[in-house]
């Protein structure tokens, strides 16, 4: 049962009430105009006026839900900004968020400015609440949704994607491609708050935050990317906080920004500039304009009141990758505290960490022609350039273990995050920006896993051709060792006739029909299928890769993975999956028994 | 054609019976090993070790090896002798390799009290010259091994890793009853390394000597696999490890380890100064130990090494409890300021005590921890030595776990006693129990252990519960061989005599206790009669003679112990079940007796009653050591009973009937029925309270009239002598019974049917002289207590058939001879199709 009917399924079970979420059914920027079709905007303002019986867009539902469903595949487009002033979540159609076959979020519905404004204002005119001056922000969610600007022409003001003065949500969000004087994507007022999980800012633009302009510390940035913004202002930056908050918070309540799990490349910015209150951790800052500014302002305030009181750190930065940028890599104006960095400048005082040099072992990036592709596993860089995996809804940038190390200590990168912190230093996040495990964990936004059981996988190949299959889900995020250090790395093993290939591939079961080959530039395994063969033939093998051959144990350094082909002849119907199903009765047993059957009949 | 058709049927019914057998049902297959030599695959005639590993792994036969049973753990038995290895053996699945047995299960083990006398391994495999035994690396398939002495082994020269002396391991392997000795490796894990994410390590009754290592003489283990710190389970139960050398360490924990060891003895092993005996710490440039990282010692005794005992660091946690952790080098190091290991109910130098949690004597003390500082080893534990081992006259038993005993002091401090309260000490290394039921009756606080892997054992007497059981039962002898063919063929000869040895034995307790005086009465039986073992539930007493050597005296050894027992009345038992401690009332009604024949406690009514509900007869009894003749504070216990009426035994009748006639059957139910669970007449104490009657039913009296007692009549009569004891349950179909006597059955109760009972002359009278059928019907007989025997069946047969039932009952089963010969058959008539 496909997870889409499962959730069908689980709807129906629990629906006693039947709440519907409002379903915008036309892509068009409508307003009143067709009573039959409901449009974003008219949806946005049946929740704004709080479902009013009398609604005639067409958005109107028997029990409605402050949730505004979209369709995949569709760009919604806008001609002025929609002005949210209800609690409410605009997000893909519930059946399409659970779509396994759309991890990398290919699918998600464009909400697209046609004009020069922004797309979202969230803002509850209804406040502040006029006994108590205070502010009860309304929650406003955004879920699996690309958000389009308008471009390089300023958009807004500030935020040119969404301005926010309430509890704003984002979830699995892309911004691209926005520009405004202050936060090209997002503005948060130092009244908003903004939690963002999955999230990816693109080409936008703006004179200072160029896709967050936070006016105070208050909110989450989680599992984030970003690339290829730009700061018009010569001290402008990616990410900026612009107050610290005490000293402009009315309530006096305390908040606080964390940054965590994000990459940060090649924006023409300064990549962050924050304040007091702000936890950076496990950051992948590299070929940026600049790094991370930090200005702990309210260390230094507290220093100030009383001479001889030690400044109370509120900004730490801990296990980042902060290399590459034009300027600096790290500056300290006030306080502020930073651990197990790798870093070209301007982080010296932090501890624990690696100051790199550019080339050779220590060249960053392993994209030596720069096309975008890492680089083959004997060529020197530390990561990998941008890439997105199979499964994740981001890009990312793979730590590399390059050849030459003989230990995993060699690595500046893998294994030296701060795994238990003992003091005041940053402890590494728990997952990492894919949402793996962290144990021993690595420096950046980026955790290196190597599956520790059998793999599998397999595709069709017509007679006698060849096909390709890359390893790489397979091989976890390793690379396949080079042919020339096989030998070195299992002294005990005979070296196979042949020669050692790359990966030291030693075979668990050969290939049967056809031959095998394996290509370490592109991490595949070649197959050429027999031409007279029709059937699968399952190949069994160790494959021993850049990341597993670190193990102690001699039995975890090759990772053990089953390739099933499946021959086919090369006309009629192709199953594109693997049947990986067990035998059962098949054609052949039910001829089998007609046979006998004839022989007794024939004998009788 | 119409021959086919004659013989389709059995055609078939053989080709069911053919369906049939391709059901049996599977089980692992035990592979025997028939040659010591390394052969494989050359020689077909002989199946080698090496042959049956990969017999077991391919579930193929192989080199004169059976074939191992698809998803099941196969087991490789090994013979007598020694095994030498030429290269090491490659496991590439799950297996079981268990050394030849000569285990006694015709006398009690000393320690366990179970009838299963445990003795020296007799199997020893041998590694290669210069490198290591077994290889579960690649495969990670599980490696067992059970009751095997394993030798040498060397990961150097040609295991150029220089990891896994002995065995290099990446999967589970549990060890059972093996002694793993004389191992090294350049590297790390002398005797085993355990590499990759899926190896553990259970080791049980297992004892490492004599192996070395720079790292982990006995046990290393990879660090960092996956680019992680690997989750790995080890558990050592009832280990001695002694007498190895390592310069860094003896067992070396590293990636994420939980670790537990109970009765284990750590002692004697030799190391750098630095050295550690257990090391589960980060090195400054190294992290090898993961959060979540745990050692557990209870009832440990580690002591006399001569590195560090146990050092450690964040954020391993190690907790140490009712063990001896002192009298080596340094006896704990923490490489770290984190928190201390938790120590409690331990042995340990306060003075020394900077690992543990806590700061002063006082937060040592209430742990309840005892300080040895200022003392000697020798003052608190007897010289190290085989305490589980005896050499008999013609067998050397026990276990072969070297340690420490506690040494009994009178005037200083000991260890004896003073550790955890019992259930929470860990076992004992040689399995004695820890555990009493003493102490909670006796005394009112609970008895503590001694603190270590060893208990000196106090000679303790347990309360024991009793019931009479059928006498019946009782003279029936004991089927020990009720084993089938295949398996009486694989049982050795000596373990034929183990069952000699049981039956004799057995014969021996039947023949007495039916053993009769010279007037006919029986001499040892009395009448419902307990036979209580209590030597099952004590302890015996331990004494150390000479250096390192325990004289253990077994309970089971009438010349060891004498019991002396006294009636000690009826009465409730407390609440928790155990026997209160006053003499209770009718002391005089109850009689107790030591059998040393039988090793039992008898114990009987003289008045020939039940127990009263709700109470227990009782006997206080006395283990007395023959040696010094005196009792001992524990040696006295209680044996409460309930001594209840056994059922009556009713026995199939038949009786038969010529066609065509309608004769009147008289039957005697009774003939063949008993009431000897109870104990038959001549027990001693058979009670003599049945009222006599003459002929006319009328109460014989004596000359001065009164009235005169005889042997309790094993059936129920009424007051006036008719025995209503019969209960017909499901009455004949043919004909009639008619009956001497009839009336309500005597124990019929209100509130439910009421039954009718008859006895006396009890006739069968046909209904229909031409009736050929057979007939039947079930009855209950009644005792003097009222209570009913079984259901007996009484067949009329009619002689119009000529057997009641002429079929035979289907039986289930498996392949037999008359399978193959219906095969056979069927092939014949194939061939005469053919023909």
């Amino acid at each position: 049962m496909s997870p889409k009917w499962l959730s069908v399924g689980l709807l129906c079970l629990a629906g006693v009430a039947h709440a519907e979420s409002i379903t915008v059914t036309t892509a068009e920027d409508e307003d009143g105009n067709n009573p039959s079709a409901c449009s974003l905007r008219e949806a946005v303002n049946y929740i704004n006026n709080h479902f009013p019986a009398t609604d005639n867009s067409g958005c109107r539902v028997e029990n409605p839900t402050s949730t505004i469903s979209l369709t995949k595949n569709t760009t919604y487009r806008l001609d002025k900004e929609i002005s949210i002033q209800a609690a409410m979540t605009i997000q893909l159609d519930s059946a399409s968020l659970i779509d396994v076959n759309d991890t990398q979020g290919k699918a998600h519905p464009i909400i697209k400015a046609i004009g020069n404004h922004r797309l979202f204002k969230i803002e509850d005119k209804s406040k502040p609440d006029a006994e108590t001056g205070l502010n009860s922000n309304i929650n406003v969610t955004l879920n699996a949704l690309q958000l389009e600007g308008c471009g390089t022409a300023v958009c807004a003001d500030q935020g040119g994607l969404i301005y926010n003065d309430e509890s704003l949500t984002l979830s699995q969000i892309r911004l691209r491609n926005a520009t405004a004087r202050q936060g090209g994507a997002v503005f948060s007022t130092e009244n908003g708050r903004v939690e963002a999980n999955n999230i990816e800012f693109t080409a936008n633009q703006a004179a200072d935050g160029a896709a967050i302009y936070y006016t105070v510390p208050n909110g989450r940035l989680q599992r984030a990317f970003l690339q290829g913004n730009t700061a018009t202002q010569a001290d402008g930056a990616l990410l900026r906080v612009a107050e610290n908050r005490l000293q402009i918070d009315r309530s006096n309540a305390s908040t606080n920004l964390l940054i965590t799990n994000a990459t940060l490349v090649e924006n023409n910015a300064m990549a962050l500039a924050v304040k007091a209150n702000v936890t950076l951790n496990n950051l992948t800052v590299v070929n940026n304009r600049n790094g991370i500014l930090i200005n702990d302002d309210l260390a230094l305030s507290q220093q100030d009141s009383d001479s001889t009181a030690k400044a109370i750190v509120t900004t730490r930065l801990g296990n980042s990758i902060i290399a590459g940028n034009s300027g600096f890599d790290c500056q300290f104006v006030n306080g502020g505290t930073a651990n197990n960095l790798v870093y070209q400048s301007g982080c010296d005082q932090a501890v624990n960490s690696t100051r790199i040099g550019r080339t050779g072992l220590t060249q960053l990036i392993a994209d030596a022609n720069q096309d975008g592709e890492c680089d083959a596993a004997d060529q020197n860089g530390l990561l990998c350039p941008p890439a997105q995996g199979p499964d994740d809804y981001l890009k990312s940038m793979r730590p590399r273990l390059l050849i030459s190390y003989t230990q995993i200590e060699d690595s500046p990168i893998v294994n030296r995050g701060l795994a238990n912190s003992q003091d005041t230093s940053l402890a590494c996040e728990l997952t990492d920006q894919r949402g793996r495990t962290r144990t021993l964990c690595d420096i950046g936004a980026f955790e290196l896993i190597v599956p520790n059981s059998r793999q599998n996988n397999g595709e069709p190949v017509v007679q006698g051709q060849s096909k390709a299959i890359s390893l790489l889900p397979e091989l976890g995020d390793g690379d396949l060792f080079p042919a020339s250090g096989c030998s070195a790395l299992y002294p005990e093993l005979s070296v196979p006739t042949g020669g050692w290939q790359d990966g030291c591939i030693r075979f668990n079961k050969q290939p049967e029909q056809g031959r095998v080959t394996f290509n370490p530039g592109t991490n595949q395994l070649v197959y050429q299928a027999n031409p007279a063969f029709h059937g699968y033939d399952d190949i069994v093998y160790y494959a021993t890769t850049t990341t597993s051959r670190f193990s102690q144990a001699d039995n975890s350094r090759a990772i053990e993975v089953r390739t099933r082909m499946i021959v086919e002849p090369a006309v009629g119907m192709q199953d594109k999956k693997v049947n990986l199903k067990g035998g059962a009765f098949t054609p052949w047993v039910l001829l089998g028994l007609l046979g006998l059957t004839y022989l007794r009949r024939r004998q009788g | 054609m119409e021959r086919y058709t004659i013989y389709k049927p059995l055609r078939l019914s053989l080709l069911t019976i053919g369906l049939g057998l391709a059901a049996l049902t599977a089980q692992a297959a035990t592979i025997d090993v028939t040659t010591m030599a390394d052969e494989d695959g050359e020689n077909a005639a002989a199946c080698s070790l090496r042959e049956a590993v990969k017999a077991a792994a391919n579930k193929q036969s192989y080199g004169g090896c059976a074939a191992g049973q698809r998803y099941y753990v196969d087991t490789i038995q090994l013979a007598q002798g020694t095994y030498v290895l030429t290269r090491p053996i490659v496991i590439e699945g799950d297996v079981l390799i268990s050394g030849y047995s000569l285990d006694d299960r015709s006398r009690y083990d000393w320690f366990t009290n179970q009838l299963q006398r445990r003795l020296m391994n007799t199997t020893t495999i041998q590694a290669p010259a210069n490198d290591r035994m077994f290889d579960s690396s690649a495969s990670r398939r599980s490696l067992n091994l059970t009751q095997v002495n394993l030798q040498g082994g060397n990961a150097g020269p040609q295991a150029a890793d220089g990891l896994g002396g002995m065995m290099r391991i990446g999967g589970p392997l549990t060890l059972e009853r093996v002694r793993v000795q004389g191992a090294r490796a350049s590297q790390s894990g002398g005797a085993i390394f355990l590499g990759g994410a899926v190896a553990t390590l259970n080791a049980t009754d297992t004892e490492f000597v004599n192996n070395s290592a720079p790292n982990g003489a006995v046990v290393g283990m990879s660090c960092l696999d996956d680019l992680l710190l690997p989750a790995r389970a080890l558990n050592f139960t009832r280990v001695s490890i002694h007498d190895n050398q390592g310069s860094q360490s003896i067992l070396d924990f590293c990636g994420t380890p939980t670790a537990s060891f109970t009765g284990t003895t750590l002692a004697r092993n030799s190391l750098q100064s630095q050295g550690s005996v257990i090391r589960i710490t980060n090195s400054p440039n190294e992290t090898r130990v993961g959060s979540g990282s745990r050692v557990n010692l209870d009832g440990v005794t580690l002591t006399e090494n001569s590195g560090i005992g146990i050092q450690y660091s964040a954020p391993a946690s190690v907790k140490v409890n009712n063990s001896f952790l002192a009298f080596n080098r340094l006896d704990c190091q923490r490489n770290d300021n984190n928190n201390g290991m938790l120590i409690s109910n331990s042995a340990i130098n306060f003075d020394q005590a900077v690992c543990a949690t806590g700061t002063s004597e006082n937060d040592y003390l209430q742990l309840n921890n005892l300080n040895v500082n200022g003392l000697t080893r020798s003052q608190l534990l007897y010289e190290f030595g085989d305490y589980g081992m005896r050499s008999g006259a013609t067998d050397i038993a026990g276990i072969s776990l070297p340690g420490y005993l506690p040494r009994p002091n009178i005037s200083k401090p000991s260890l004896i006693d003073q550790g955890s309260t019992s259930g929470n000490c860990g076992e004992e290394q040689r399995g004695l129990k820890r555990s009493s039921r003493y102490d909670t009756m006796i005394i009112s606080s609970s008895i503590r252990c001694d603190i270590g892997a060893m208990e000196y054992a106090l000679l303790t007497a347990e309360y024991v519960n009793g019931a009479n059981i059928s006498y019946l039962n009782l003279i029936k002898p004991t089927n020990y061989t009720n084993l089938n063919a295949e398996e009486r063929a694989k049982l050795a000869i000596y373990q034929q005599n183990q069952i000699n040895v049981l039956e004799a034995r057995n014969r021996a307790d039947v023949a007495r206790i039916q053993s009769k005086n010279p007037d006919g009465s029986l001499a040892v039986y009395g009448y419902r009669m307990v036979l209580a073992n209590i030597l099952e539930a004590g302890v015996p007493q331990e004494k150390v003679e000479g250096s390192g050597v325990s004289d253990f005296l077994p309970f089971f050894d009438a010349n060891n112990y004498d019991v002396e027992t006294e009636s000690w009345g009826s009465a409730p038992a407390r609440n928790d079940g155990s026997p209160q401690l006053e003499r209770g009332t009718n002391v005089e009604q109850i009689q107790c007796r030591w059998d040393p024949v039988l090793q039992r406690i008898l114990m009987w009514r003289t008045d020939g009653a039940v127990t009263k509900s709700g109470e227990y007869d009782r006997c206080r009894y006395t283990i007395i050591d023959r040696r010094t003749g005196v009792p001992v504070p524990r040696s006295s216990n209680i044996v409460q009973s309930i001594i209840s009426n056994i059922a009556p035994n009713a026995t199939d009748d038949r009786y038969d009937r010529t066609y065509g006639t309608l004769p009147d059957i008289v039957m005697d139910l009774l003939a063949n029925d008993n009431d000897d669970g109870d104990g038959p007449v001549g027990s001693i104490n058979y009670p003599k309270d049945a009222l006599q009657y003459d002929a006319s039913g009328n109460v014989v009296k004596d000359a001065s009239g009164n009235p005169t007692y005889g042997n309790r009549a094993p059936f129920y009569r009424d007051s006036q002598g008719r025995p209503l004891n019969i209960r017909i349950v499901t009455q004949p179909t043919e004909g009639v019974l008619v009956a001497e006597f009839t009336g309500p059955c005597p124990n019929n109760q209100r509130n439910k049917t009421e039954n009718t009972c008859i006895g006396g002359k009890i006739v069968y009278k046909p209904k229909n002289n031409y009736s050929p059928f057979n007939d039947r019907f079930t009855y209950v007989v009644l005792d003097s207590d009222l209570t009913e025997s079984n259901e007996a069946t009484v067949s009329v047969i009619n002689t119009a058939t000529t057997t009641e039932d002429g079929r035979s009952q289907g039986k289930g089963g498996a392949f037999g001879w008359l399978s193959i010969a219906a095969l056979a058959g069927l092939a014949g008539l194939r061939r005469w199709y053919k023909a």
